[in-house]
């Protein structure tokens, strides 16, 4: 029924793709123009130096520069562009641990890659090869690498396989959305965990103003508002995790990667590409934006502004045991369910102290779900830890 | 298969499967909990008390002709002791409200509610047609947005009345989440999840079908044989809303929960930078709300008598120069002088007293 309550000025206020380009760079007015960002004009060195400035902007924002206590640096590689980026500039712009660089050092980089084989069948997903991530990474001889396998989120003293455990707890989810999230969630704390067990104190991620807009606006989606600033910058346990391509377009990412024949060995959407009921609130989300980013070029760089500028309402002194990011107590998340929605049957019971989205992710079905209830959800190793252990 | 039998009653033959929880219900507990989560949303926000006089905004159309029918019935089964009314305004759109109006007309009848209808040509002497046809289509629903607002303070005014409910469901609010975030409104991001919005002299506006799954008010409006208008406004253009709905359509198919968990994403967050209100003052023109020396419907007006009807949306120095170089050719047309029901003068004149030093 709000269909026309338009704020002043509400339409005026999307940039618009812009018509008639010049052919010269906007940068240094010299040189033939060989990629459009945002309706602008730019030549390839311009870009390329446009892509180290903002990476080692956000570097240096998130690091302090010259400071004298030294620190090791893990990098989440997954063989997708942003990763495959994010080795280039940390090996050749950042310096490496032989080479002193000018303002960071770092005692050394671990580059850290989650095998997701395991669930390969369930998500119709086949990633690189351990040999091939191998072949990648050590072609920068300063990096060592770390591959983890996903089941390793799942404790390995039990008579079950951690695989197995992976896998019905995967398959304990209802929706594919969920599933990915799920497979999302436990690949990030996985990451953090190795990162942490390598000593490192910062670990950084490849995603780009494109794919983290994608992120926030599908974890919006998913009810994870509350620990909507956590996408971008999180601290968990002295581990500072971030995104210094935050402030890249994927274009300008791309044309990187191919001008310095890089090579990509993983590609993103394979794990989304379902449709219907069966499709995901992710995929659907990355096609949502990418439309949209052709008539309204500002819209990725918005949404990554707009959520920056969020933070959690309200006390949130308790911790989910699954995604471990800040939530209220049980109680006053369920205190308001009455008024949502009034059930039937109760709830199939979550495992868990989980927070909304977590709790949403084992319990909301869509009309193709079956449920595979009274089975006990395994779940990973972190979940049944108290806190301060972890 | 057999038929399945109603998962709450567990004796009556399931008609609908819930698109909001997916469960299999007969009509009749399709009614009542419909119903009771109205009744726990309006409870657990604590919207009214006994004796308050409140004006249901009414277009005629699902939403509004369901929230009038719902409120309607938990103020005698619940006894809330509410005052109803139904407030309708008549924007003057050829085709679309004129045939609306009929139906809240008829509504004012089958729910035996006080009506007040006040026309955007009785208040500012436009009709949306009109405007329509000096602005054109683009910026026309800016003019009805600021009309409409000022113009349901001041029906409810009439009525006396110091809260006004609208029909806005869950979906018109996780779509409006969505919007703010990829427009980067900030402000409007922080309040959009809110179930009641007032400011210091302003009525008071809820939304207590804020958790109603639109396709839910559809189904309640259609098995309880609701006399309802279904049409788009014509003059609608709004691509980018289009957008997002047609997105929100298609995570509903993917998660049906998604409506809900937008909703609380929108709750749980609040805009971490302090964001600057400007201060309310009176309009020196017709004595409503406004954030500089004319409120927004008068600077509008104004644009429209002058035949430069974007000067209201435009802004800076070229403002002035246009607003110089045209004499206007007669006297302009205004709003009338803006009064505060009594009821709020009342409240207000007491809460002075209380705060008065001793």
């Amino acid at each position: 029924m709000a269909s026309c309550e338009i704020p002043v000025g509400g339409e005026e206020r999307m940039q618009k793709r812009r018509k008639g380009l010049g052919k010269t760079c906007i940068k240094c007015k010299r040189d033939a123009g060989a990629l459009v960002l945002r309706g602008l004009v730019y030549c390839r060195p311009c870009t390329e130096a446009l892509v180290v400035q903002r990476f080692r902007k956000v570097i240096d924002d998130h690091i302090p520069p010259n400071s004298a206590s030294s620190s090791i640096l893990a990098i989440a590689y997954s063989g997708g562009l942003g990763s495959t980026l994010l080795l280039e500039l940390v090996a050749n712009i950042l310096g490496s641990s032989s080479t002193r660089s000018r303002k960071h050092r770092w005692d050394h980089i671990d580059v850290i890659y989650v095998d997701q084989s395991a669930i390969e069948d369930l998500s119709g997903y086949q990633g690189p090869s351990s040999a091939e991530v191998q072949r990648i990474v050590t072609s920068y001889p300063d990096f060592r690498l770390t591959q983890v396998p996903l089941e390793a989120c799942f404790d390995e003293g039990s008579d079950v396989q951690p695989s197995r455990l992976l896998r019905s707890h995967i398959q304990s989810i209802p929706t594919r959305t969920g599933m990915v999230d799920s497979i999302n969630l436990l690949t990030r704390r996985l990451l953090e965990r190795t990162a942490k067990s390598l000593g490192a104190t910062h670990l950084i991620l490849g995603r780009n103003m494109s794919s983290l807009s994608i992120a926030l606006l599908s974890n919006i989606c998913s009810g994870r508002g509350a620990s909507i600033s956590d996408e971008t910058v999180a601290s968990w346990n002295g581990l500072l995790s971030f995104n210094p391509l935050r402030d890249l377009g994927s274009k300008e990412c791309a044309s990187y990667v191919y001008w310095k024949n890089l090579k990509v060995i993983s590609r993103v959407n394979s794990l989304e590409d379902w449709s219907g009921t069966s499709a995901s609130i992710s995929h659907l989300t990355r096609e949502f934006i990418t439309g949209l980013e052709r008539d309204y070029p500002s819209t990725v760089s918005t949404i990554t502004k707009t959520c920056a500028k969020v933070s959690p309402r309200g006390d949130r002194p308790s911790q989910c045991s699954l995604c471990y990011r800040p939530m209220k107590s049980a109680t006053d998340e369920d205190s308001q369910q009455h008024a949502v929605a009034i059930l039937a049957s109760s709830p199939r019971d979550a495992p868990g102290t989980l927070c909304y989205a977590c709790n949403v992710l084992f319990t909301s079905s869509n009309s193709k779900s079956l449920f595979s209830g009274g089975l006990e959800v395994p779940m990973p190793i972190w979940s049944s830890r108290p806190a301060d252990l972890e | 298969m057999p038929p399945r039998t109603c998962q709450f009653c567990q004796n009556a033959r399931a008609i609908i499967r819930r698109p909001k929880t997916g469960d299999h219900v007969c009509k009749e507990c399709f009614f009542n909990v419909f119903e009771t989560e109205v009744h726990n949303t309006i409870q657990e926000a604590k919207l009214f008390k006994p004796g308050d006089r409140v004006a249901i905004g009414a277009s005629g159309g699902k939403d509004s002709t369901v929230l009038a029918h719902v409120m309607k019935t938990l103020n005698e089964r619940y006894d809330y002791g509410l005052n109803l009314f139904l407030l309708s305004i008549d924007e003057g759109i050829t085709g679309y409200r004129d045939d609306s109006l009929e139906t809240v007309k008829r509504n004012q009848q089958q729910y035996d509610l006080p009506l007040k209808i006040l026309s955007y040509k009785e208040l500012y002497g436009w009709t949306m047609d009109a405007i329509v046809e000096q602005v054109g289509r683009k910026n026309n629903c800016t003019f009805c947005g600021v009309f409409r607002r000022q113009a349901l303070d001041r029906g409810a005014a009439s009525l006396n009345v110091d809260h006004i409910v609208t029909g806005h469901n869950a979906d018109d609010i996780a779509e409006t989440v969505l919007m703010n975030i990829m427009r980067g409104d900030i402000a409007r991001l922080g309040r959009c999840t809110l179930i009641c919005t007032q400011g210091e002299d302003t009525i008071r506006r809820s939304k207590p079908l804020k958790y109603a799954y639109e396709k839910e008010i559809v189904m309640y409006a259609y098995f309880k044989k609701l006399d309802y208008f279904s049409t788009e406004c014509i003059y609608s253009p709004d691509a980018y809303r289009g957008h997002a709905r047609s997105f929100l359509k298609s995570l509903e198919v993917a998660r049906p929960s998604v409506i809900i968990d937008i909703i609380r994403s929108g709750e749980a967050f609040e805009v971490a930078q302090e964001v600057v209100i400007k201060e309310q003052r009176k309009c020196s023109r017709c004595g409503y709300i406004a954030s500089n020396e004319l409120c927004k419907a008068c600077t509008l007006l104004e644009g429209l008598e002058r035949g430069i009807p974007k000067l209201g949306i435009r802004d800076g120095k070229r403002k002035k120069i246009e607003i110089e170089a045209t004499e206007p050719d007669g006297p302009l047309r205004t709003i009338p002088m803006f009064k505060l029901p009594s009821v709020m003068e009342n409240s207000q004149a007491a809460r002075t007293e209380t705060t008065a030093p001793s």
